[in-house]
């Protein structure tokens, strides 16, 4: 018999018990890799919509939290265009607006020059792209029209202003399918920002080899550009996948998948440690007895230790299983739905499976300790 | 009455309690006064008493499984308070025997058997399950290895928690009141049991009881009161006289 034996021996006595713990530990384990599953998913589509238009670079003012509320003059992106290894500069501007009768609200709306090639990069799968021609036009995202009802030529009121959608696209998705495109300076005019963007987006020369080292040698160029005045402009410059990192939706998406499955993991600590704490009270004559046919304190610690940990590992199994479900069901809620695809990766699912150790340790500790501190004469002494 | 027809060497002390007095943690109750008593090697000694008096006290003292208030135990001549593992002494010197048992419900009798030989000497799995069937055999259950406790009559989850209590072959059994919950036949077959151990293993048995039986079969029989010890019977020839007067604390079986 090895020692294992004993320790499965022990959590399968308690049936009921232990299968309704587990249950609570695949729960909690289920919602954090889902949770986190999100963050990622969110981050993912992020930099795949960035990375579709061939951004490498995007350019906002220093300090900034919130991107919505970087403000720069339009006029940067001449000077920007100008710096060695640059290929195009694209000035956008975001805002977050709202759609018929306030009905929708809070959907990024975009404004890019025409003629940029951030635009030119979009799949317009019906109608065209904005041109300089078009007057109180828009292009809208796929998930974004089908949501509301609309096609190439309808009207769309706007910040009650109406628009005529030219287009329909299709984003590098979900998060991009849910937004809205203007020409830049309708934007501008419709949200009382004139000549203001929000970012710069840069393309840089093909020949340039690593991005990350044309970053880090246009990183001091662009911080050191000033007026004529030779005061700063405030500008940092970030790589891509730095800046959707460091974006705060991104942060606070994975703040809150973080904190949400601490929460989790410390409710279903709290189910294991009471699990294991009636386990040990219930059985305190038979582990003193066991002490008293020799078991050492540390060979009890690992036993109860040991039931906690298989108890972890079963609901982590389970809820691994119950995860990718989960999400997907979660994907589809609709608060959710079209917004963004959960990304069930590795990590995801490491990060579950780290919290499982947290919980066995966290959960099993306090037991195993009550467990080794039992003196064989005191528990068999009301034998 | 089944004494060893050839008992073993009996010149040296196994055990020894020497003044010992044990007040409970609580400060209040003075569970052993002034207790000592030697116990030679392949020695067969029944305390009894009343409840309440301190046998089983006194037992965990001997077994190692407390420290004595005052005075000394020594185990072949060391005192208790000298060695440091006394985890690893109880687990290859002692072997015990309870009175409910204490076998883990989960596990068969072969299971139960090998627990203590976690802390004994280093034996590999097969070996551990050899020497589980082998002691399963010599207590006469070879037929029920693969049986839960629940599976079993009393009597013989008894013969399997000496079983269990032989695993790593100690040379001393301490049994708390070992046929307290058994009827007369199986605890016949119990004390037939520890006969066969004495004769066949040269164990030392110290056993705690009420039962008479027992007593009769023991080489000695201390009879403590109030934490005291009140009689010293070196034999217990006399009490096989069925109009002997029993010592206080023992009932006939």
């Amino acid at each position: 018999m090895h020692f294992l034996t004993v320790v499965f021996n022990n959590v399968w006595r308690r049936r009921t018990r232990s299968a309704l713990t587990c249950i609570g530990i695949a729960l909690a384990v289920a919602t954090a890799v889902s949770l986190i599953s999100f963050a990622n998913g969110l981050e993912k589509s992020s930099l795949e919509a960035y990375g579709a238009h061939g951004i490498d670079i995007v350019v906002l003012r220093s300090g900034v939290s919130e991107r919505l509320t970087s403000n720069l003059d339009e006029s940067i992106a001449d000077r920007l265009a100008k710096l060695p290894g640059v290929d195009a500069v694209n000035p956008s501007l975001t805002d977050l607006v709202s759609f018929g009768d306030g009905r929708l609200i809070g959907i990024p709306m975009h404004g890019w020059p025409t003629d940029g090639f951030a635009l030119h990069s979009l799949h317009v799968f019906a109608g065209q792209h904005l041109t300089d021609r078009d007057c109180a036009a828009v292009m809208l995202g796929q998930s974004l029209a089908t949501g509301l009802n609309k096609q190439v030529g309808d009207e769309v009121e706007i910040e009650s202003h109406r628009f005529r959608i030219v287009g329909i696209y299709e984003g590098a998705n979900l998060l991009e399918n849910s937004t809205a495109i203007m020409a830049l300076a309708e934007l501008q005019n419709l949200m009382d920002r004139p000549r203001q963007v929000t970012e710069f987006q840069i393309r840089l020369n093909d020949d340039l080899g690593s991005a990350h080292h044309a970053v880090e040698r246009l990183r001091p160029q662009i911080a050191a550009l000033a007026n004529a005045q030779g005061k700063p402009l405030g500008l940092v410059a970030m790589a891509t996948e730095e800046y959707v990192t460091g974006s705060s939706e991104v942060r606070l998406a994975h703040g809150m998948a973080i904190a949400t499955s601490l929460i989790a993991v410390l409710i279903s600590s709290i189910g294991v440690l009471n699990t294991m704490i009636m386990s040990v009270l219930e059985r305190t004559q038979e582990i003193g007895a066991l002490r008293a046919i020799g078991w050492r304190k540390s060979r009890v610690l690992r036993m109860i230790l040991g039931e906690s940990c298989v108890l972890s590992a079963a609901g982590a199994f389970l809820g691994m299983i119950v995860a990718s479900p989960c999400t997907i069901l979660l994907s589809r809620a609709r608060a959710l739905e079209g917004f963004v695809r959960p990304e069930l990766s590795a990590s995801a699912i490491a990060q579950g499976l780290l919290l499982t150790v947290i919980l066995s340790i966290a959960g099993g500790l306090y037991p195993a300790y009550r467990g080794m501190r039992v003196a064989p004469s005191e528990a068999l002494r009301y034998e | 009455m089944n004494k060893s027809s050839a008992p073993p060497d009996t010149s040296l002390c196994l055990l020894q309690a020497r003044h010992v007095s044990h007040v409970y943690s609580d400060g209040r109750v003075l569970a052993l006064s002034d207790v000592s008593i030697s116990i030679r090697r392949g020695e067969y000694v029944a305390i009894v008493g009343p409840s309440g008096s301190g046998k089983s006290t006194l037992l965990n003292l001997l077994g190692a499984l407390d420290q004595p208030t005052h005075g000394e135990v020594l185990f072949d001549e060391r005192p208790l308070s000298a060695i440091r593992d006394l985890d690893s002494l109880r687990a290859r010197q002692i072997g015990f025997v309870f009175q409910s048992f204490h076998l883990l419900p989960t596990l068969t009798a072969l299971e139960n058997v090998q627990i203590p030989m976690f802390e004994g000497p280093n034996r590999s799995a097969s070996e551990r399950i050899r020497k589980a069937q082998e002691l399963l055999t010599t207590v006469g259950l070879a037929h029920r290895v693969h049986h839960r406790p629940s599976q079993m009559s009393v009597g013989e989850r008894q013969r399997t928690a000496i079983a269990r209590a032989l695993a790593n072959d100690p040379p001393l059994i301490l049994a708390d009141e070992p046929t307290g919950n058994l009827d007369s036949h199986s605890g016949g077959e119990i004390l037939d049991l520890f006969d066969s151990l004495r004769r066949d293993r040269g164990v030392t048995l110290v056993v705690i009881t009420h039962c008479s039986e027992v007593a009769r079969r023991a080489d000695r029989t201390i009879t403590i009161r109030d934490g005291r010890i009140v009689l010293h019977n070196e034999t217990g020839n006399e009490l096989l006289h069925p109009n002997a007067r029993l010592p206080v604390g023992l009932h006939s079986t």
